[in-house]
């Protein structure tokens, strides 16, 4: 089975990567699971100074869900450019680093830094945090400021360009148009959607930051919609995230649209559950007598 | 040495109390797990979303490789699911992870356990043996059927106490611990609801030892990669650290307790 990927200038061994956030910088658990074999790493988002994150608790589990508000807390690009890239990318997999910033002039000024990075296969830009006061969602809620990103950071690379768009939009298509529009070479989705859970005996909100993100097979059936809908939108490659646990799971992705796939929340649980849903992919498209796995991009049919 | 293993589940029994012991059997490598460790708990067939984090209450070689005891009672989905395990059945562990506790501390060991708290120092007192170190240990509970481990903690001296005086002295564990420290050069490790380790930290303080405290906290990873176990620790550079991967031992002076939330 052929299980390459090619999304615009992007070339993937396989489809299957792991998500922003749930990895680390990408060096960190290769004691755990067989990182050579992932299609890519996505980076926990850097930004152009260090961030001590928001307070605690960071986390809830929720019905087959989780709510994270841990505020982007990271190394900061230098760090990241100076001690863990080379390494990182002498691993196997596309190293696909993300970037988040505050201002157009943050994201320019990441872009210097990274635009060039040797070692980084692609660039995703983070405009759908949902848990920093500036600098998050507010940037893909709406087509204008997602391009405004875009084209600043479009300027700035000739690297694979991803723009990751927050579901926490009505306007989704249009935005999705509007990245493309802007220069992004790829679309990823979806980030978190928020969520919010309380504790009631102590009438508090369970999390620090009050709200979150919520991830997990909770939004599964949220995504694989919101993927759907960004496909009927524009003709550029997707990824498709949210909720997935397994080859089938990433199969409803893939199917609506998605060329690759990022596994999250799951590899959690199990740090392995990116391999074993290329597995899975593998398993299936022998059962289904695929050759390629590419033939089931887009594949669905009328109901 | 920390790897993603599948373990099969030797036994799951009901002990004192509404504790319950769960032995899993895994390769040899992780009879080297320290004191103050712990590892991530999950069904191999996803039943719930997230692992649970446990201490290392014992490891020890077994005859085809570890057995590993996790010491547990129903406090959520989690263990409910672990209740129903039994012989055979696969788990999946994420381990031996974390940071734990230091062996070199000077001075005779005292060990101050709350409630299911005693877990990792079960691991501990051994490996003090082990070292033919001397220790005294400190266990309480608000009744006598929530204490557990007196019998298990390896040549310690145990003192128990209860709220209710159902059994050893009536009181406070923390009680105990400040008649202890008075008793000479001491080096405290404990574990045990958050109110508890406050106290406990606050009296080795002023008796000027030096304490150690594992502590509790929801986590998805427990790997470091997500930062979601954050605690506040006095430092202004960099304010959190993470329980899974910078502890979840900690010198007890470096924590900012007042955002240690109680984990159950």
């Amino acid at each position: 089975v052929d299980l390459a990927v090619r999304l615009g200038p992007l070339a993937l061994a396989n489809p299957v990567l792991v998500a922003s956030g749930t990895f680390g910088y990408g060096d960190e658990s290769g004691d755990l699971t067989e990182v050579p074999r992932l299609g890519g790493i996505v980076t926990k988002t850097l930004t152009l100074e260090p961030r001590a994150g928001n307070p605690p608790p960071r986390v809830a589990e929720t019905p087959s869900g989780m709510l994270n508000s841990i505020g982007l807390e990271n190394i900061g690009v230098r760090a990241f450019l100076r001690d863990r890239l080379g390494p990182l990318s002498r691993l196997g997999p596309a190293v696909i680093v993300s970037v988040g910033g505050r201002t157009i002039e943050e994201f320019e000024e990441m872009m210097r830094l990274v635009g060039g990075a040797d070692g980084a296969a692609a660039i995703e830009l983070n405009i759908s945090c949902p848990n920093v006061k500036e600098g998050g969602h507010e940037w893909s809620a709406s087509p204008e400021p997602a391009a405004r990103v875009v084209a600043a950071a479009r300027r700035l690379t000739r690297k694979p360009l991803v723009a990751k768009l927050s579901p926490n939009t009505g306007r989704l298509a249009d935005v999705a148009r509007a990245c493309v529009e802007a220069g992004a070479d790829i679309l990823s989705l979806v980030n978190t959607y928020v969520g919010m859970a309380v504790d009631v005996r102590r009438r508090r909100p369970v999390l620090g930051a009050v709200t979150g993100g919520l991830s997990g097979p909770a939004i599964r059936p949220l995504a694989v919609a919101r993927v759907h809908e960004a496909a009927r939108a524009v003709r550029a490659p997707l990824i498709g995230m949210g909720g997935i646990t397994c080859a089938r799971d990433a199969l409803e992705f893939m199917i609506v649209g998605a060329s690759a796939v990022q596994v999250g929340t799951a590899t959690f649980a199990d740090p392995r559950a990116a391999e074993s849903v290329l597995d899975g992919l593998r398993d299936f498209c022998v059962e289904e007598g695929i050759a390629r796995i590419t033939d089931l991009v887009g594949a669905l049919r009328a109901p | 040495l920390r790897g993603t293993f599948t373990a099969e589940v030797v036994e799951n029994r009901a002990e004192r109390g509404a504790y319950r012991l769960l032995v899993l059997s895994l390769p040899s490598v992780f009879a080297a797990a320290a004191p103050g460790q712990f590892v991530m708990l999950s069904p191999t067939e996803r039943v719930f979303l997230l692992p649970r984090p446990f201490s290392v209450m014992s490891v020890r070689s077994g005859k085809d490789g570890a057995l590993l005891e996790c010491l547990y009672t129903r406090v959520g989905a989690g263990t409910m699911f672990l209740e129903d395990l039994g012989p055979g059945d696969a788990m999946r562990v994420v381990g031996p992870l974390g940071r734990g506790f230091d062996l070199s501390l000077p001075g005779r060991a005292v060990l101050v356990g709350g409630g299911r708290g005693v877990a990792p120092l079960v691991h501990l007192a051994s490996a003090l043996a082990g070292m033919g170190r001397a220790a005294t240990a400190l266990l309480g509970a608000r009744t006598a059927d929530l204490v557990y481990g007196a019998g298990r903690l390896a040549g310690a001296a145990v003192r128990v106490s209860t709220e209710d005086g159902s059994e050893g002295t009536r009181g406070v564990v923390t009680d105990l611990l400040a008649g202890e420290l008075a008793r000479g050069p001491a080096a405290v490790y404990a574990c045990g609801p958050h109110g508890m380790l406050a106290r406990v930290a606050a009296i080795a303080e002023d008796a000027g030892a030096p304490c150690e405290v594992s502590i509790e906290a929801h986590m998805a990873c427990g790997t470091g990669v997500c930062r979601g176990c954050a605690v506040g620790v006095r430092d202004e550079a960099r304010p959190y650290r993470m329980v899974c991967s910078d502890g979840p031992v900690f010198d007890a002076r470096a924590l900012r307790w007042d955002t240690l939330a109680e984990a159950h």
